[in-house]
């Protein structure tokens, strides 16, 4: 596994008081929202905080963030591209 | 035993639309709104969201109150002594306040002194007791102490929907006999801590607020104070009190969906409105004017449009007046609820502000002018985080 | 309005039997009494608790105890008080955006601060769409949440109210608390010595206590609430003529009265309210106290209210909570008297039933 996506599971796991969860539990392809992971609403908005605060990356259009964090791997392509 | 009827008998009211009753009238009347760049509260976002400022310095309102120099009050209970003082004198309660309580409502309460002052405490024993104004209590308490209300006092905060609770308690202990005046209503200041946590929320919009429109960014902050003067009709009868307004019913319910979002289907605020229009024995087709809660944010004005939807087979005119004040928070309930009466009192509906497309998921569109017409029932919507929903009734006197 | 239904989690061991108040007296030696309970696992899931701050997870498992224990599965409504709500968060959000000069925050932190939270996440956890509120009264946040019940309780028979009373500590703040002698200076207080201390303020605490209230009585019932009153400002010398006349109007007496519960918190400054009366009107009356055992907070007469309730219900009067000798004969009528620095006084008249 790439760096850079084990590192967005720690801090997904850490940000978002995960504690139930280890990285093992998250699969790269794993949707983050709905059944799989289970994250809402407010934790689209914390996730937003974590890009730009960790990664310099900005996001400016709220409705990006729903394709952008759709899973790990998602989030990791967007990163790779933004970064 | 039949209930006895709550009325209103004074009202007071500032906002960034007008310092008394009357200005405000008149700004609704012109559709003239008070949101602009914020000029007095000392934040890094002045240019960035516009906001209904009251463009009045504390110390312009303290020398307004007569304050002594050294006073501790917060701006919240600066404005809110202000709007208090109006409604008090138009119910013609300036003295011997032994039966008359306060329920206040309040979301920001101190704040505004807690951020300022948080580091600087320290060094400042002059400032120490501000620390108290950590507590929402406080803010409520330096009014009453100002107002000479010292029995039954309290404060309640449920987010946005906060004045219009309160307004509810207050009938509640006049029902129960427990008071023969009760002063309701609440009061909120801009500050940085809820400007910021909008914005954290990303529900902040960078323009004017367009309630109800398809384009709807978001909404914009307000601070504003008002209070009702309540008591039962036997009472305002037997002190030759002119009669404003009936409170005609009122009802909380709880959308129970998430913490800060409302349901899709409007659920809360469906059975707030249901209820209000039960406890009235009222049917929905009685309705004359609705003054919806209509935020501005994406969320909100689709989840109350379905409610509204939802109850109403034919729906009456609908307006938020949001852009007019901005979203002062805990006292949105009380300020609308003036509006509601002003409504009632000059037989007249109030426009819907910016509105330039319909929302393609609701069938109907708000009012947008300021129309004369005939206002019998006016049914007011107060919805906060936490999934607190609450409706008010008034009837004309 | 009778209690059907208590439950306080605080910094006691609380015993859920019913013939037990503790399972043992905690002591301290601190200024900070944390909470005592720790097995929140076993009420809420932990999806549920990610994101549950210490208020709240105190006052989902309280409320979740109440209805349990009086047999209710869906309250007809939730009424809480706090004094300051979900602190904790509402501080470090501050702190994060003062250091941050306006920066990019965290909003979780934000909908924590609102002071509802608990309500409204008792609310979700019981996906109960019912009348919901939340009094911020300072010290009688809880007492107005009560009074709330109350006025609907006189006009509705067969409605259950869950009330309760909620906050915690933030150790982000408790320096300013020093400064403006809300807390002691002395970092170190035996809490069961706490009126010995004869200094200014008092030590902290933590803390949840929930009730299920109802116009009808039921099996499992603790104590009837004959009323209940709040007084913002009360001067000293007012206090003995305002308890006469709040008996008076509920048709009781002072020599009726078997016990009065007393928020002594050892700050010098403000218990002379309840010195009057110890030494006053209920001087052959048994005293009893409470914040010694769970500190000082804005809903810490919960804890005095649920005491009362197990006093009228085991007819016993735990000794750690005596403030004198006196030993009714037998306990039916208890009247509660709390104040916090002179301001936001109440009195709550509880009965056997």
């Amino acid at each position: 596994m790439s760096d850079l996506r084990l590192e967005l599971k720690e801090k997904i796991i850490k940000q978002l008081n995960l504690e139930d969860l280890s990285v093992e539990d998250i699969q790269n392809d794993d949707f983050l929202f709905g059944d799989e992971i289970g994250l809402d609403s407010i934790d689209a908005l914390e996730l937003i905080v974590m890009l730009e605060k960790d990664f310099g990356i900005k996001l400016t259009d709220p409705a990006q963030g729903k394709e952008v964090f759709t899973s790990i791997e998602t989030l990791a392509q967007f990163i790779e591209k933004n970064a | 035993m039949k209930s006895p009827k709550i009325v209103v008998t004074g009202m007071g009211i500032i906002s960034a639309i007008g310092k008394d009753v009357e200005e405000n009238f008149s700004a609704l009347k012109q559709a003239q709104s008070g949101i602009g760049t914020i000029e007095i509260l000392d934040t890094l976002h002045q240019q960035e969201f516009p906001a209904g400022e009251v463009k009045w310095k504390n110390a312009e309102i303290a020398d307004f109150l007569q304050l002594p120099k050294k006073h501790h009050f917060t701006r919240a209970a600066l404005l809110g002594a202000y709007a208090a003082k109006q409604a008090l004198q138009q119910a013609n309660l300036t003295s011997h306040l032994k039966d008359v309580g306060f329920v206040n409502g309040t979301s920001v309460g101190g704040m505004d002194k807690t951020e300022q002052l948080y580091h600087q405490f320290k060094d400042h024993p002059d400032n120490f007791p501000f620390i108290e104004a950590q507590h929402p209590g406080f803010t409520t308490n330096e009014m009453a102490n100002y107002l000479g209300i010292n029995g039954t006092v309290s404060t309640i905060s449920t987010a946005c929907s906060s004045g219009a609770n309160a307004i509810m308690m207050g009938a509640r202990l006049l029902k129960q006999k427990r008071l023969k005046q009760v002063l309701v209503g609440a009061t909120d200041c801009l500050s940085k801590f809820t400007l910021n946590g909008f914005h954290s929320l990303r529900i902040l919009s960078s323009e004017l607020c367009q309630p109800f429109d398809e384009q709807r960014k978001g909404l914009n902050l307000g601070e504003a104070a008002a209070y009702l003067v309540l008591e039962t009709e036997e009472e305002a009868h037997k002190r030759g009190q002119p009669i404003l307004a009936y409170l005609e019913s009122y009802a909380n319910a709880n959308d129970a969906h998430h913490q800060t979002a409302s349901s899709a289907t409007g659920e809360g605020s469906f059975l707030a409105m249901q209820e209000a229009l039960n406890a009235a024995e009222l049917l929905p087709k009685q309705i004359d004017y609705i003054n919806a809660h209509g935020t501005a944010t994406p969320n909100n004005d689709l989840s109350e449009g379905m409610a509204i939807q939802r109850l109403f087979e034919e729906i009456p005119r609908v307006s938020s007046t949001k852009a007019f004040t901005g979203h002062t928070l805990a006292a949105a309930g009380a300020i609308e609820a003036v509006y509601s009466i002003l409504s009632l009192q000059n037989q007249c509906v109030f426009p819907n502000l910016n509105l330039k497309e319909q929302m393609k998921d609701l069938k109907f569109s708000p009012h947008t002018t300021f129309t004369k017409q005939k206002v019998n029932y006016v049914l007011s919507n107060s919805f906060g985080f936490g999934g607190n929903c609450s409706s008010l009734i008034f009837s004309k006197a | 309005m009778f209690v059907n239904g208590i439950s306080s989690l605080n910094a006691q061991a609380i015993s859920l039997k019913e013939d037990a108040v503790f399972e043992e007296i905690q002591t301290y030696n601190t200024r900070n009494l944390k909470l005592y309970f720790s097995d929140f696992k076993t009420y809420i899931k932990p999806s549920a608790m990610r994101r549950m701050s210490s208020s709240i997870k105190m006052g989902v498992v309280a409320a979740l105890q109440a209805l349990e224990n009086a047999k209710i599965e869906q309250p007809d409504a939730i009424i809480t008080g706090t004094g300051m709500g979900c602190k904790t968060d509402s501080d470090v959000f501050l702190e994060e955006l003062l250091a941050s000069n306006e920066g990019l925050l965290s909003p979780t932190k934000f909908i924590q601060s609102t002071h509802n939270t608990v309500a409204g996440q008792i609310a979700l956890q019981l996906q109960c769409k019912a009348y919901n509120m939340t009094y911020v009264q300072g010290s009688a946040s809880f007492e107005s949440a009560l009074l709330d019940a109350f006025l609907q309780a006189a006009t509705a028979k067969n409605k259950n109210y869950l009330v309760g009373g909620v906050d915690e500590i933030s150790t982000y703040t408790s320096d300013l608390h020093v400064l403006d002698a809300q807390l002691k200076e002395e970092p170190e207080v035996h809490n069961l010595q706490l009126l010995a201390y004869k200094s200014p303020g008092s030590i902290q605490g933590e803390g949840a206590s929930f009730f299920v209230t109802s116009a009808q009585k039921s099996d499992s019932c603790y104590a009837s609430v004959k009323d209940i009153q709040l007084y913002n400002q009360l001067k000293e010398e007012e206090l003995e003529s305002t308890i006469h006349s709040f008996l008076e109007r509920n048709n009781s007496t002072l020599e009726e009265i078997d016990v009065v519960v007393l928020g002594n918190n050892g700050d010098v400054n403000y218990d002379k309210y309840y010195h009057i009366l110890q030494e006053g009107v209920f001087k052959k009356t048994a005293q009893t106290y409470y914040k010694h055992l769970v500190g000082e907070f804005y809903t810490s007469s919960g804890f005095g209210f649920w005491l009362a309730c197990k006093t009228l219900k085991l007819q016993e009067i735990p000794p750690v909570c005596r403030l004198n000798e006196c030993q009714p004969q037998k306990i039916t009528k208890i009247l509660l008297y709390n104040q916090y620095r002179g301001k936001d006084h109440s009195l709550i008249l509880l009965e056997s039933c």
